[in-house]
């Protein structure tokens, strides 16, 4: 298997003072862009997940901000890896872009187009013991503004997650 | 996929030693879980202190792992972050699930397989 390391472009800018790579941190959040990408590996989606984490942790954001951008993250990654992408390998382009109050995220691939207003709208009964299918859901409690939009071949969705969101505990 | 196994009153712990149980590791996972939980014990405790994240990948393999031990085998769930338990609370797993917020003191016993 080639080593894709050196095809993962990674920039990180902020219109504040700080090094290169580090996002900018002086009082609130910060303003602070994160540009990157992986292959649709399960392995290289989680190595770029762990790269979010660690930028998110050194912008000192909330935790609880943060545990709901990994769980979102997450999710909509591993979907396009082996949903969008499938059997075939593809790249994922992710952005980030830290605002004062909420985190703007989008996502694009080159996968199979899909319909995301279809997904998640109820989580499986937990009595049913279901192995899959809490994936869209767990998108849809955490990510506010979901768009998606298709456009000559690119998947792209976007979604933010505000700051001192707390996720809704789902009813039956 | 690494596990320790242990045992306390009866119960077989099994203390997972991953930050991570997600979409990557799922399938290791269940076949980690098969061959700990060749060790006697019930009901079977997952610690998951190590655990710092879980995606909807680990909490199906979870419930695969639960299915897999069968009802005379109760898996229950020990010391959940704050980021894994957020996915039990919001998919209401959590009402599925024993859930300890602190894992029992385990006497080691050898590994398997």
């Amino acid at each position: 298997m080639p080593d894709d390391t050196d095809k993962t472009a990674e920039t990180v800018a902020s219109n504040r003072t700080g090094t290169p790579g580090t996002p900018a941190r002086q009082g609130g959040l910060g303003f602070s862009r994160l540009a990157t990408q992986c292959r649709s590996s399960l392995t290289e989606v989680r190595a770029l997940l762990q790269r979010v984490d660690a930028y998110l942790c050194a912008t000192h954001a909330p935790d609880d901000w943060r545990e709901d951008m990994n769980i979102i993250l997450a999710e909509v990654l591993s979907n396009i890896a082996r949903h969008g992408y499938a059997h075939e390998q593809g790249l994922i382009e992710l952005e980030i872009q830290m605002g004062v109050d909420q985190l703007d995220c989008c996502v694009s691939d080159h996968g199979r187009a899909f319909d995301p207003d279809i997904m998640g709208r109820g989580a499986p009964e937990p009595t049913l013991l279901r192995e899959g299918g809490y994936g869209w859901f767990l998108i849809r409690s955490l990510a506010h503004g979901l768009t998606y939009q298709r456009a000559n071949g690119v998947n792209c969705l976007t979604f933010h997650v505000p700051v001192g969101h707390r996720a809704a505990v789902a009813t039956p | 996929m690494q596990m320790t196994v242990g045992e306390a009153s009866g119960a077989l712990v099994i203390e997972l030693c991953e930050t991570r149980l997600d979409a990557a590791v799922a399938i290791r996972f269940k076949d980690a879980i098969r061959s700990a939980t060749t060790h006697p014990g019930s009901p079977v405790i997952l610690n998951l202190s190590k655990v710092e994240f879980m995606d909807s990948s680990g909490l199906g393999a979870i419930v695969g792992a639960m299915k897999l031990l069968g009802p005379e085998r109760p898996l229950e769930i020990a010391a959940l972050s704050p980021g894994v338990r957020k996915v039990f609370r919001l998919t209401r797993m959590d009402t599925v699930f024993r859930i300890h917020d602190c894992p029992p003191v385990a006497q080691a016993l050898p590994a398997t397989g």
